[in-house]
């Protein structure tokens, strides 16, 4: 059976989800930053005219500041979700197998090194018991 | 000058030449301070994987808090299931899930979002590490001291023997030998090290670091979005109730809360990461002996690690802010 390309595609790579994941997030940014410049005029209007806020622009403000609140969730999740689809992209998989290749041939590097140095401590290890041997047998001789 | 003395003056010029031609100790310090902001731009990681852990988690706790989801516990879940006879028992579980009117549910934890990155990161510390460990191994003096040891004991075994049969002592090969050995074991030694460093970041470089630096960047972004809302929230929150005539301290808040903010915003997460692609970069090209000088990859390594130890002052301002102490 062949495996159609819908199968093959289905799984975005790290690329598409950082595009994806920027453009939502950049248009909930200019959603906060419109929920703001509203807050702004408010405030400033009241501020001109040296006065408290009337009812109706209080009301106003309470929901565009839970507005803003959710814009803010919705960021929050969204990241979340970004970063959740991110880590399970192929595309981490892959570099954490390189990466571990890379770290294996390092260990063999040390390991080379250390061998190294035990080698040369048992070269002198022998080298001491046969000056000691030798030393018993010329006592002997 | 004797066969001794001549092998004496031979060792000194190549053993000078050989520590000018490709010495790793001048490597131990950039790659030691390259191994250290490597396991600080970690630390920062993890934590921004933390705090947007816990921003989720305050959404999710809001939401089912305002009635827009319902908790429940997973179909299933939070029962045992007895086994027969002489089996183990089935893993069972308790956990809990939101869902919203349609009925749509989604799991309710409190697992970070990073798991794999986070073990992607670790194994570009461990490789730093690595690195590390081989250009401050000391083989080539460990291993010098035990040839001068073997070789002074073989003088000795020889006296011993010349002595035993009457032939008269032996003239004194070892110390020259020792020299004659010692620096071909330099020599190999500093082969294993230069080339094993060299392969590792040539390597490193054209499979793994230039990958992970996008990626790490992306999710060093995206993970600061827990940090960043939570600062605008504060802002917000300092800013919005002011009235006509806010006082000194309200607006010493509000001051604060904007300072943090945009100290946040100008730490740049993702900065760190691409530090450090440049400074692999370049420590990969100088060890490959391409057009980068040893002073440019020092200063590559210093620039990544200014910028790790940046993100991590930001980091601790910011959860000390967020988190002030009772």
């Amino acid at each position: 059976m062949a495996i159609g390309p819908t199968a093959l595609e289905a799984r975005p790579t790290a690329d598409e989800i950082v595009a994806d994941a920027a453009e939502a997030h950049n248009r909930l940014s200019a959603l906060d930053v419109a929920l703001q410049t509203r807050l702004d005029e408010i405030r400033f209007r009241a501020f001109q005219e040296d006065r408290e806020f009337t009812p109706a622009e209080a009301a106003e403000r309470k929901g565009l500041l839970a507005s803003q609140g959710e814009v803010r969730e919705a960021k929050v999740e969204l990241s979340f979700v970004t970063l959740q689809r991110l880590d399970a992209s192929e595309d981490v998989k892959r570099l954490k197998t390189q990466i571990a290749r890379v770290n294996s041939g390092l260990k063999d590097d040390l390991d080379r090194l250390r061998r190294l140095e035990r080698y040369a401590e048992i070269a002198a290890k022998v080298a001491e018991t046969l000056v000691k041997v030798a030393g018993k047998l010329a006592a002997f001789a | 000058m004797g066969r001794w003395g001549a092998l004496r003056v031979i060792v000194a010029v190549c053993g000078g030449t050989l520590a000018a031609a490709c010495s790793s100790a001048s490597y131990e310090a950039p790659v030691g301070k390259f191994a250290a902001a490597t396991q600080t731009a970690e630390t920062s990681l993890n934590k921004l994987n933390d705090d947007i852990r816990k921003a989720y988690w305050d959404v999710q706790k809001a939401r089912i808090g305002r009635g827009e989801f319902m908790l429940r516990q997973v179909a299933g879940d939070c029962v045992t299931v007895a086994p027969k006879l002489g089996d183990a028992r089935p893993e069972t579980r308790c956990r809990l899930e939101m869902v919203d009117r349609q009925g749509k549910a989604r799991p309710f934890d409190e697992l970070a979002p990073l798991d794999e990155m986070v073990e992607l990161m670790a194994g570009i510390r461990e490789y730093a590490d690595g690195l590390s460990a081989i250009v401050q191994a000391k083989t080539a003096q460990a291993v010098q001291g035990h040839v001068n040891t073997a070789l002074g004991s073989v003088h000795k075994l020889a006296t011993t023997v010349a002595k035993a049969s009457g032939a008269p002592a032996p003239t004194d090969f070892a110390s020259p030998l020792a020299q004659v050995v010692n620096w071909f074991v330099g020599q190999y030694v500093e082969r294993v090290k230069v080339s094993g460093l060299r392969r590792a970041t040539e390597a490193a470089e054209q499979e793994a670091i230039p990958g992970a630096v996008k990626l790490l960047r992306s999710a060093a972004f995206f993970a600061g979005t827990g940090t960043e809302v939570a600062l605008a929230n504060q802002l917000t929150s300092s800013i919005e109730p002011l009235g006509r005539r806010p006082s000194a301290a309200e607006i010493d808040r509000a001051a604060t809360a904007a300072r943090t903010f945009d100290n946040f915003l100008r730490a740049d997460s993702g900065a760190v990461f691409d530090a450090m692609g440049r400074a692999h970069a370049a420590l990969a090209k100088r060890l490959a002996q391409k057009d980068v000088s040893f002073a440019e990859m020092a200063a590559e390594i210093e620039r990544f690690a200014a910028e790790a130890e940046k993100l991590a002052r930001a980091v601790i301002e910011i959860q000390k802010l967020l988190n002030p102490e009772p």
